[in-house]
């Protein structure tokens, strides 16, 4: 059924008994054209991408466990494009547009919310970055804007603007950014594919990929063997293990990075906060809790649960940042495992097997990218060729010295 | 003649003193002391040295530290000079070498009925007499920073600091004292404990 | 997660510094070099690492379960290095 105003009415008056479920759960057939390993975020996206604007026959998307389970229901829900460098900057950029378009595109209210994304900085050098970031963006015709303390102050008075150490001396806004409700954007995916004929097949786990002379014929999954012309990797936190089903290894660690929602407050902040100064972001979900997040735990881990280090850090910054936080209570805490690529920005590409497509490295950058990389996904799935705006997201720019290192760092995954 | 002059000045001279929080009837829980700074070598000892603890306490007038591997720091009442540092080489020889550091750390005396309580809420060591004895030291985080911990009573504990870290560690142990109540105390006091005098 | 220094004893996380897979041997050639950078085994399981101490400046070559966080045998790295 399709979601309008007339399918609410007509639930209203016939006791809410006439909704379908949102998608089907079939079993799997022997073989499909495209497999796509990883029903999380990007995953569906590439699934509804590829039978929107592609004509490739069948396509199943295999979940190990059920669709939200992962990290696509473990974020902090924050969308924005405000990235340095070419090869980030346009693909960022797409998916922002993609996401302006979502609801109407997947017919269901992902509340999307552009409610701006401010990142502060502290000191003279951090405004220097912010400027150049700002131009960057602007020449990639991004919206950015570049506030001074008093614009800031104007725009969130209510944080510690004089703090000894880290006193805020602007920011730099972009107002297109914001969040989306990260579970609806999975059901929303989820929904619109199977509408296209996408078979969803939750709780099937991928174990082996079935090679054949260099080319991929197949998964070995918990549901028995599954032919594919094409197999399609989207198992984030996972990936290295997928790929090792082909006998490769990746430029990528598994970290866990932790996200925490306070009790649920009245109205306290209507934007999307980065402090410049520690780890911490914050936004307000729509049920009044904070949501906030800071930095990974560091070190290799598949847990899906964090330690308590990082919550102290992330406590302790947004104390510095904004101290009447300090009689709130928090709620909750969660872990989501992530692919933290070598230079911190994703992969979409050709693997060295025939017919096997990797979309990888997402670091902490997956949920806002879901939509611009599940269509240049699927455009590679179905033509060979990268999309114009990941075409710098290539495999390979490792061993060519091509990286993409917004933080400059180098081969530091952990510090990305 | 030199493009600057080098003023020297102890790093906590203008920190805050005084007393500081709940100051419970019997006393302050906290007493913290600036230490003058006087000497502080640091000894590295070449590979295989072996322990060189009790060769390096065997000296008049210091207090050793155990300071990681194959690393002590020593610390002294007496004033740092050429001196010093030779003798203490050649007691040494090839065994190690020692370095200067009285520029760049500094020592804070912790004492008091609640100094373990306090340093509990900084440090990851357990400060249980029977675990950590008198004489006993550990390098150790307390909050963010690098410290070396000795106990050097029952209730009383010495901390080396970088220079660099010290005014925020003094200011971060007011902070954590105060249920205890904090009695600080300035270098120049240095033995005297001059109790019931209230201000800041 | 508590990590037992072979010199301090047991002690609290945050007094470490995560240094990375500890099973990577600089290779010789310079062909091998991207891969030695860049590719990780990445293992769901027993991970052989580096983490430096950083309050003693010990550097530990550590295994642990990157499911659970239970660790395996902890040595000092330099003694390993030189054994292998």
């Amino acid at each position: 059924m399709r979601y309008s105003l007339a399918s609410v009415l007509l639930n209203a008056v016939s006791g809410q008994s006439r909704w379908s479920p949102a998608w089907r759960s079939p079993e799997p057939a022997a073989h499909y054209d495209v497999v796509i390993v990883g029903g999380g975020g990007h995953g569906l996206a590439t699934a509804h991408y590829l039978a929107k604007h592609h004509n490739v026959g069948r396509i199943a998307v295999l979940e190990k466990g059920y669709v939200g389970s992962g990290n696509v229901g473990r974020n902090t829900t924050i969308i924005r494009s405000n990235y340095l460098l070419p090869g980030n900057t346009a693909f960022y950029e797409l998916s922002l547009k993609l996401w302006e378009g979502l609801e109407q595109d997947i017919n269901f209210n992902a509340m999307v919310s552009q409610r701006g994304v401010l990142n502060l900085c502290h000191t003279d050098g951090q405004r220097d970055a912010y400027v150049r970031r700002g131009n960057a963006m602007r020449l990639n015709g991004v919206d950015a804007e570049l506030l001074d303390a008093d614009q800031v102050r104007a725009f969130v008075p209510f944080f510690n603007f004089d703090n000894a150490r880290f006193p805020i001396k602007g920011g730099l806004l972009q107002k297109r950014g914001g969040t989306v409700r990260h579970d609806a954007v999975a059901w929303g995916y989820a929904r619109a594919a199977d509408r296209r004929g996408v078979d969803i097949i939750q709780h099937c786990e991928v174990t082996g990929l079935r090679i054949d002379k260099g080319v991929v014929t197949g998964v070995e999954t918990t549901k028995g063997f599954i032919g594919a012309g094409k197999v399609a990797l989207a198992g984030a936190g996972h990936s290295s293990r997928l790929a090792a089903m082909a006998g490769m290894r990746l430029p990528i660690e598994s970290h866990v990075l932790q996200a925490f929602v306070s009790e649920a407050l009245k109205p306290m902040i209507d934007t999307v906060v980065t402090f410049g100064a520690g780890h911490f972001y914050v936004s307000q979900s729509d049920k009044g809790g904070l949501v906030f997040g800071g930095d990974i735990d560091g070190y290799n881990s598949y847990a899906q649960r964090g330690n308590l280090p990082v919550v102290e850090d992330v406590m302790e910054s947004a104390m510095a940042l904004w101290p009447a936080l300090g009689r709130v209570r928090l709620l909750r805490s969660w872990g989501g495992v992530m692919d933290m690529s070598m230079d911190g920005s994703p992969i979409i590409d050709k693997m060295p097997v025939d017919n096997l497509y990797l979309n990888a490295g997402w670091c902490y950058g997956g949920f806002k990218a879901t939509p611009g990389s599940g269509f240049c996904f699927a455009h590679l799935i179905a033509t060979d060729q990268p999309h114009a705006v990941a075409d710098r997201l290539r495999l390979d720019r490792f061993a060519h010295g091509a990286l993409i290192d917004e933080k400059g760092v180098g081969a530091q995954p952990n510090l990305h | 003649m030199p493009d600057f002059n080098l003023i020297h000045k102890a790093v906590l001279a203008d920190v805050r003193y005084g007393i500081f929080g709940n100051m419970p009837p019997e006393g302050p829980g906290i007493r913290l002391q600036a230490c003058p700074e006087t000497c502080l070598l640091h000894v590295l000892g070449a590979p295989g040295c072996g322990d060189l603890f009790t060769v390096l306490t065997a000296r008049p007038a210091c207090h050793v530290r155990v300071a990681g591997p194959s690393q002590w720091l020593i610390a002294s009442e007496d004033p740092i000079t050429d001196v010093v540092i030779r003798d203490l080489e050649d007691l040494l020889g090839e065994r190690a070498v020692v370095s200067d550091q009285t520029h760049g750390r500094i020592r804070i005396g912790i004492s008091g009925p609640r100094a373990s309580a306090l340093l509990a809420k900084g440090t990851a060591i357990d400060l249980d007499p029977a675990q950590f004895q008198t004489g006993k030291s550990a390098m150790t985080l307390i909050g963010h920073i690098t410290v070396n911990l000795a106990r050097i009573g029952h209730d009383a504990f010495e901390i080396i600091v970088l220079r660099g870290f010290a005014e925020s560690l003094w200011n971060d142990l007011i902070h954590m004292g105060l249920e205890y109540g904090v009695d600080c105390i300035p270098a120049h006091l240095a033995g005297k404990h001059p109790s019931g005098k209230i201000t800041g | 997660m508590r990590l037992p220094c072979p010199y301090c004893g047991e002690r609290d996380s945050r007094e470490f510094t995560y240094r990375g897979d500890a099973t990577l041997t600089r290779p010789a050639v310079e062909s091998e070099m991207a891969d030695y950078v860049y590719q990780r085994d990445n293992p769901l399981g027993w991970h052989k690492e580096y983490w430096l101490h950083t309050v003693c400046r010990t550097w530990l070559a550590v295994e642990r379960d990157t499911r659970t966080h239970a660790l395996g045998p902890v040595s000092i790295a330099r003694c390993e290095r030189v054994g292998s």
